[in-house]
């Protein structure tokens, strides 16, 4: 009896005898300097120390056997090494390694701008646009204030460095979106369908643009739509123009909005006067639904449906009258429906599945005087694609998408039909941190033309310093001639036309500072033309032309300690042969020298943002049938001095926004081109549609101080 | 004899067990305990470390993630670099996440949770105001909804108000009371044992007679 529990005791103690194992070295970072505060312990176990200034450590444990030594410091890889704890003593010297980190690693920048709430260095952010003065919250208003879009201030659109509108291309969520513009009106720009409060974030590209994406000779918009809101909310508009109404509903993993607004510049067009005949003022209605619903801890479900409705009419100087005298009557009914559904979730562990379709249908009705003209055009679009991770950065994706578009101008009973499908691959392949190269390729078949083509597109990044970093980016690009074309010249092998970009781009991306320059070629070929060979029209891919320039881009947080501006200069050099030019010319969408400096405050005990955007851009072409010289003539300057006052309050419980802004403050007399009657001997000038344009607006997010500190007063 | 062999491993099985809780205990108070008297960066790394080897060898405690979260806060505080700051946040956040899925609808994890939004929206309140600004209030409503009577729930609440300009709802009009009753549950409030989150009345009483001092100027 006695014996055996002696034995347990002598068991007992043997087995928790006190057997110490002294660990001791230097946790260093890859230059061999000592890195303090490191966390090195037996891992899962209590035993463990802090490196002291100099890196070093030493700890004892008196856990035994075969264990694992942990390291772990902020933005370094964890660090692990199995050790063999037999109560002697261990010096085990660290060599942590720097984590990735999005800061560290060099991005392929080359003809990009990204605005993003999501990742830390990026040169805009989402709200930047919608307080951009100028803008007036219009996506597209903000993106004239970067390097490489053009002012113009006739029509709508992006004029990407030298390129026309129909050479930049909008996606949403992955999607083309057909109809990114209300339908255009002579010699009044419109604005984009869609609000910048959808997007979280929008990344800009002025060439050289992934493989994912095609049909843009020049520039493309990518905009991701916001996940699930944050929270339930109400939100009222009242503006100067109209009155629009948001509620979001959101559950746990899911969340439906719903939106609409009416907007009608009747009142104020009789308030303030206008450079346009209006025979209808513009009026437009719009609804939407938002639905979101998070399927698992990856997965999204997106679903987006959204109906719009706007008329308006426009007395106009007909260009048939020698004297300009007489009115044509521009008269027009748009109805326009845009639907969309996607699906993100990441399978088979590290992939990442995108799925994406939607459907959209454009009505317009025309009246030219009093002939109608209807006009329909269907788009539906399907895309899928799949990326995979490799290693810590690199990352491979490919997919494929498809669209149907059938459009039809019922007078002319013309019908355009595509079917265009499209495939790419693409990898990111990360040598080392400081140094990525992008490949890509993209196979298009359009059915419109019975062609198909192989685009590959190829960047390079390398990190120069801590912030600092060199882009190359080389690619083709391809696009269907304008359906125009295709419907007139039915008889004509039509091939795609084709943008070769080559871009050079420096950048240094601090937090309060931004500095980039980028200097581009871009050689056009295959470009539709319609030129007259021995007496002869003979329409074909034969046209040409080219595209050169550089641009500044400076953002400083830095200089005033509230303020914020931004610097953009671009200077273009461009001239092509194509459609029906006579002779190989600058296109009049292309001012030499464009520059704009945006200026944002805030003064936060009042919680007052003003904002100033002044836009310069020297005189662009137009075409003057007494001039020769094809193209000849230029605009004088424009000049643009816009100012936006934002005020931060509340009303009740409410959260209140109120912004008034001022288009063209000194009311400057713009000319963007000149219209001449068909026989040359009277012209008249195309200026803004408003000597200055007055907006006011309150926007209020009801009741969304939900704070009960009430009950304490 | 047989009957006392088991008795016997049942009592060294116990002790084993107790041990181990008793082992989890001390280590506990002995960094809470110094969490209470730790400004600078240094000693808070230190603690940082502590609490993450704690939360290692306990893989299904939240406290000793939430005391490392809370950590990480009060460093990324202590740095000069916003790119920092925004490391340790960001860390703060992911370690006081895995504690709520570990004790859900804590109302001290919320707490933590709101205070790590609202040191986010520090770092560039122009940008981040207002989204993160909706969040951090929401976050701490929930706090103060899971438990009313949570000091720091309220404390927050006050601190928020404070630094929130009067337009916006704040103001430090409306801090005061509410400090004050962040004060009155400080001084009720009872703790179960010494891990458990107790800090924050310090700083409420010298956030109050900051309040104090101001309230002349602004009336």
């Amino acid at each position: 009896m006695r014996k055996l529990f002696t034995l347990i005791f002598t068991l007992s103690a043997l087995l928790t005898a006190a057997q110490t194992t002294t660990i001791t070295g230097v946790a260093k970072d890859k230059d061999g300097h000592g890195i303090p505060g490191v966390n090195i312990f037996i891992k899962d176990t209590y035993d463990g120390t802090t490196s002291d200034n100099d890196g070093k450590y030493s700890f004892t444990t008196e856990e035994t056997g075969q264990k694992t030594l942990s390291a772990t410091f902020l933005g370094f890889v964890p660090f692990e090494q199995p050790i063999l704890l037999d109560g002697k003593t261990h010096t085990v010297n660290i060599a942590m390694k720097e984590a990735v980190n999005e800061l560290k690693t060099v991005t392929i920048a080359a003809g990009a701008f990204e605005a993003s709430d999501e990742k830390k260095m990026v040169m805009l952010r989402p709200l930047d646009i919608v307080t951009t003065a100028g803008s007036s919250g219009d996506i597209y208003g903000a993106l004239q204030t970067l390097p490489g879009t053009a002012q113009v201030g006739e029509k709508e659109g992006l004029f990407v460095r030298g390129g026309d509108a129909s050479e930049a291309k909008t996606y949403i969520d992955g999607l083309l979106v057909d109809n990114p513009y209300f339908t255009s009106v002579p010699d009044v720009p419109q604005r984009g369908r869609f609000s910048p409060f959808m997007f979280k974030g929008t990344a800009f590209s002025s060439g050289g643009y992934s493989a994912q994406y095609g049909q843009a000779m020049s520039s493309v918009l990518i905009l991701e739509s916001q996940d699930l809101p944050d929270e339930s909310s109400l939100n009222i508009g009242v503006m100067s123009v109209g009155v629009s109404l948001g509620k979001i509903k959101r559950w746990k993993n899911t969340s439906l909005a719903a939106f609409g607004g009416y907007n009608d510049l009747g009142p104020y067009f009789s308030l303030v006067s206008q450079n346009r005949d209006w025979i209808n003022t513009p009026r437009a209605a719009n609804g939407s639904l938002m639905f979101r619903h998070k399927t698992s801890k990856t997965g999204m479900l997106k679903a987006f449906v959204s109906y719009s409705w706007n008329n308006l009419g426009l007395a106009m100087p007909d260009t048939s009258d020698p004297l300009l005298v007489q009115k044509f009557n521009f008269q027009l009914e748009n109805q326009n429906v845009y639907s969309s559904a996607s699906y993100k979730e990441i399978i088979l562990k590290s992939w990442t599945l995108n799925a994406a379709i939607s459907y959209s249908n454009n009505l317009d009705n025309f009246k030219f005087n009093s002939y109608p003209v209807k006009h329909t055009n269907s788009l539906i679009e399907s895309r899928a694609s799949v990326s995979h991770g490799i290693g810590q950065l690199s990352i491979i994706r490919f997919g494929g998408e498809y669209q149907k578009v059938n459009d039809e101008t019922a007078v002319y009973n013309s019908l355009f039909k595509e079917d265009y499908a499209a495939g790419f691959a693409e990898a990111d392949i990360y040598v080392t941190s400081k140094l990525v190269g992008r490949v890509g390729l993209r196979a298009e078949n359009s059915a419109a033309i019975n062609k198909m083509n192989l685009a590959q597109r190829v960047s390079l990044a390398y990190k120069t310093g801590e912030f600092s970093q060199v882009s190359f980016g080389y690619g083709d690009f391809y696009q269907v001639p304008d359906k125009n074309y295709l419907l007139s010249y039915k008889s004509t092998e039509f091939k795609f036309e084709k943008a070769t970009h080559y871009i050079l781009n420096f950048q240094e991306v601090t937090e309060k500072r931004t500095f980039r320059v980028e200097a581009y070629y871009k050689d056009y070929s295959k470009l539709f033309f319609l030129p007259t060979l021995e007496g002869k029209l003979t329409p074909g891919n034969t046209g040409s032309g080219y595209a050169q320039g550089f641009e500044f881009f400076y953002r400083d947080k830095k200089t005033f300690s509230r303020g914020d501006f931004w610097l953009s200069y671009s200077y273009l050099d461009t001239k092509r042969l194509y459609r029906d030019f006579p002779v190989e010319a600058t296109p009049t969408f292309a001012p030499k020298h464009t520059a704009s400096v945006v200026f944002k405050y805030f003064f936060p005990k009042i919680s007052f943002a003003p904002s100033i955007t002044y836009a310069y851009s020297s005189g662009r072409p137009y075409y003057n049938p007494n001039n020769p010289n094809f193209l000849g003539d230029r605009t004088r300057d424009f000049h643009n001095l816009s100012l936006n006052l934002t005020y931060l309050t509340s009303i009740g419980k409410s959260f209140t926004v109120l912004v008034f802004s001022i288009n063209n403050v000194p009311g400057i007399k713009n000319v963007f081109t000149y219209n001449y009657s068909s026989d040359g001997s009277h012209r008249y000038e195309v200026g803004a549609p408003s000597p200055r344009f007055f907006f006011f607006g309150v926007f209020i997010n009801v009741g969304s101080q939900k704070d009960d500190s009430d009950k304490y007063n | 004899m047989k009957k006392s062999i088991l008795l016997l491993m049942l009592v060294s099985l116990s002790a084993l067990t107790f041990g181990q809780d008793a082992k989890y205990m001390a280590a506990m108070e002995k960094l809470v305990g110094a969490l209470d008297t730790t400004t600078e960066e240094a000693g808070m790394v230190k603690l940082n470390n502590g609490f993450e080897r704690i939360a290692g060898a306990n893989p299904k405690e939240w406290l000793p993630l939430y005391y490392q979260s809370y950590c990480n806060i009060m460093i990324g505080m202590r740095q000069a670099d916003n790119m920092k700051k925004d490391e340790y946040y960001d860390k703060a956040e992911s370690l006081i996440n895995k504690a709520d899925s570990l004790s859900p609808d804590n109302s001290e994890i919320y707490v933590v949770k709101s205070f790590v939004t609202s040191m986010k929206i520090s770092v560039d309140p122009a940008t981040r105001g207002q989204k993160l600004g909706m969040q951090s209030a929401a976050l701490n409503g929930k706090a103060i909804q899971l438990n009313p009577e949570n000091p720091r729930a309220v404390f927050l609440r006050g601190s928020g108000l404070m630094y929130t300009p009067a337009q916006w709802g704040g103001g430090i009009d409306k801090a005061i009371p509410v400090l004050e009753d962040a004060l009155v549950k400080f001084k009720s409030a009872k703790y179960e044992n010494k891990i458990v989150p107790h800090w924050g009345e310090e700083t409420a009483k010298q956030m109050l007679d900051q309040c104090h001092k101001q309230t002349p100027e602004t009336k």
